[in-house]
């Protein structure tokens, strides 16, 4: 190796090491304080390795709040939006792909800007949908706007996979008994995997992140969701970071679970059906 | 088994009519070939069958059932692709048990006939691979295995050996046509290659822009061409034509200035304009036939057995045919020899119409 070689190559691991560092950095901030006193937080000068790291936090976090109860309503309202959203995305992408349908195009386009909207446009005639309903306080006022704004997105993702399946398999399945929709998830599916995993991860992070729908369709403290529920350990002259912090820590570590299950899945769904291999 | 009927069949893809009212018959246990060029609608016709494509007007029947408005999966027809379409995700195995656990066939039958067909097609040993460990003539052994196992009707062969290569193609179509005889099942298959068409059908249907323009067994079709386009797609090298004059009692015609004597008078073109053909192995060196006449050697294209070459024939507007001559005959290019016509063996065709000239 020449050493104009090995300079590009130090520059750049330096580079992605910075990438890595600014990306990593805020969530070992925030273990590191979930992991402190708040005497120890607040001394001078600043101790960046807690010197005698605690559970306590952890502890009150789940006493103080309903933690548990958060949690609980993110898992449920970012699992259903997800799955309505992929299956509904699929069915979609499909359509999309594979009829013949007049003005495509335009139809794919409508997809792109419906995803582009501003969620603060929608949230006062969002408001009103749901009070007519009478689903305010409702797992419902949720999941349906999630899917909704997922799906876009979802669709798009799932489109580019299916485009590079062979439409002669889904042919093949159909003689071989199946009907259409049993030869999309027999077949199509499993084939677009990383697609699916893909969509499937945006759609819940999307939702499991989410905070102005949250914060005003779920008013009632039991029905908050974990983005909600966070901000409720503020008090009006405290701010306890490290129980936020801990609460925080909680709130990540599905999140990071998920995606580090499906790592090898998801990154293959980025980066394939970009180009044809 | 079953036989395929097919009464006025048209497809249109909006505006545009690709099949234009196909009539065909096909017996059970006969060996059908669609053949023509790209863009004829052979394959669109076989997907009609199918029914992965839909029938704009016309009927179609399998074992005497209409069956325009059945899905596929209710045709009772299995069908093998041009890129095979194995289930990637499925083993060997899964693969050609797939359609009998949609059909809700026992374990114990499934395992009976999947191991029964890949008996007939040596690949026993293949059953636990992926389709993407194996090679090409593997895939399509397996996506023939798929379709055996399920017992149906009839077989759809949509142009099945044109991803393998020469050597392999040659072997799969030996194997298909020991497959045939074996099972004894209605087989349509379609392709581009007339060669396969020839060696494989019972009868081949010559399409050509969306109808068939011959319907006949493969001698006849080779022998007796309906049209000048059946006549010019089969044979390899294809059938010699040129612009000619019938006498007026309709026996000879005047190719490029030289007489040639008809197998059988066709006094219908008498003293009009026409197309002559022959085939390249219908014209001999020497006065083996009638009709003999001076000709200039203008390439001479040796094949090991036998040698490809092409004279010219005529003074003033010389015409250029193939000759197919044995390996023996040492020829040069610029030689002139004595070539003779096979009277027996020659055709004409209406210059308009291009359909071949029989009376």
């Amino acid at each position: 190796m020449n050493l104009a070689t090995m300079k590009t190559k130090s520059m750049v691991m330096l580079a992605g090491l910075i990438v890595v560092v600014n990306g990593f950095f805020p969530a070992i901030w925030i273990l590191f304080t979930s992991l402190k006193t708040e005497s120890e937080l607040l001394q001078f000068p600043i101790t960046y390795i807690p010197r005698d790291p605690t559970m306590v936090n952890y502890y009150q976090a789940f006493t103080e709040k309903p933690l548990h109860l958060f949690i609980l309503n993110s898992v449920i309202v970012a699992g259903a939006s997800t799955i309505i959203t992929v299956f509904v995305a699929a069915l979609a992408a499909y359509a999309l792909t594979r009829l013949k349908l007049p003005k495509r195009n335009l139809i794919m386009s409508c997809l792109l800007a419906v995803s582009m909207f501003p969620l603060i446009s929608l949230i006062v005639p969002l408001f009103q949908v749901m009070r007519e309903l009478g689903l305010l306080n409702n797992y419902l006022s949720l999941i349906l706007p999630y899917t909704v704004l997922s799906l876009p997105v979802c669709t798009l993702v799932m489109a580019s996979f299916f485009q590079d399946i062979s439409p002669d398999l889904e042919a093949a399945a159909m003689v071989d008994g199946c009907t259409r929709v049993q030869a999309l998830f027999k077949i199509v599916m499993p084939l677009a995997a990383p697609g699916v995993f893909t969509a499937a991860i945006l759609a819940f992070v999307n939702a499991w992140d989410e905070f102005l729908l949250a914060l005003t369709f779920l008013s009632r403290e039991s029905m908050r969701t974990l983005s909600v529920g966070i901000t409720l350990y503020q008090g009006e002259f405290a701010f306890p970071w490290p129980l936020i912090s801990a609460a925080l820590i909680v709130a990540i570590v599905p999140v990071c679970i998920l995606i580090a299950i499906f790592q090898e899945r998801v990154v293959g769904g980025l980066t394939a059906g970009g180009v044809k291999g | 088994m079953a036989q395929v009927n097919l009464a006025r069949v048209t497809k249109s893809f909006g505006e545009t009519k690709v099949i234009h009212g196909i009539d065909l018959d096909i017996k059970s246990g006969e060996f059908v070939v669609f053949v023509g060029p790209s863009g004829c609608g052979k394959s669109t016709l076989l997907r009609m069958i199918a029914g992965l494509e839909t029938t704009t007007s016309g009927d179609i029947e399998i074992g005497s059932e209409r069956v325009n408005d059945l899905p596929p999966r209710s045709r009772d027809i299995a069908m093998v692709f041009q890129d095979y379409a194995l289930y990637p995700h499925k083993s060997v195995y899964e693969n050609m048990a797939f359609g009998l656990r949609l059909r809700k066939t026992s374990e114990e039958e499934i395992k009976r006939r999947v191991g029964d067909a890949a008996a007939i097609l040596q690949i026993e040993h293949l059953l636990e691979r992926k389709p993407r460990q194996l090679s090409g003539g593997q895939r399509q052994r397996v996506a023939m295995g798929r379709a055996i196992v399920r017992d149906p009707k009839a077989f759809l062969f949509d142009e099945p050996l044109s991803n393998l290569d020469a050597q392999l193609r040659n072997e799969m179509r030996t194997e298909i046509k020991k497959l045939h005889a074996r099972l004894g099942k209605t087989i349509i298959y379609v392709t581009h290659d007339q060669v396969e068409a020839m060696t494989l059908a019972d009868r081949i249907a010559v399409l050509s822009a969306g109808k068939v323009m011959q319907y006949a067994s493969p001698d006849e079709i080779y022998n007796r061409p309906a049209a000048k386009f059946v006549a010019g797609f089969t044979g390899s090298p294809a059938m010699n034509f040129a612009p000619a004059k019938v006498s007026a009692d309709g026996a000879s015609v005047m190719v490029a200035g030289t007489a040639i004597k008809l197998g059988y008078p066709r006094t219908s073109a008498g003293g009009r304009e026409a197309t002559f053909g022959i085939r390249p192995e219908d014209i001999s060196v020497g006065a083996e036939h009638a009709n003999e006449i001076s000709a200039r050697v203008v390439v001479v294209e040796p094949l090991g057995a036998e040698t490809l070459v092409t004279i010219a024939i005529g003074a003033e507007k010389p015409v250029e045919m193939v000759t197919r001559l044995s390996a023996d005959i040492k020829l040069a290019m610029g030689d002139t020899v004595n070539v003779s016509f096979n009277s027996a063996k020659t055709h004409l065709f209406d210059v308009t119409t291009d359909m071949a000239i029989t009376s």
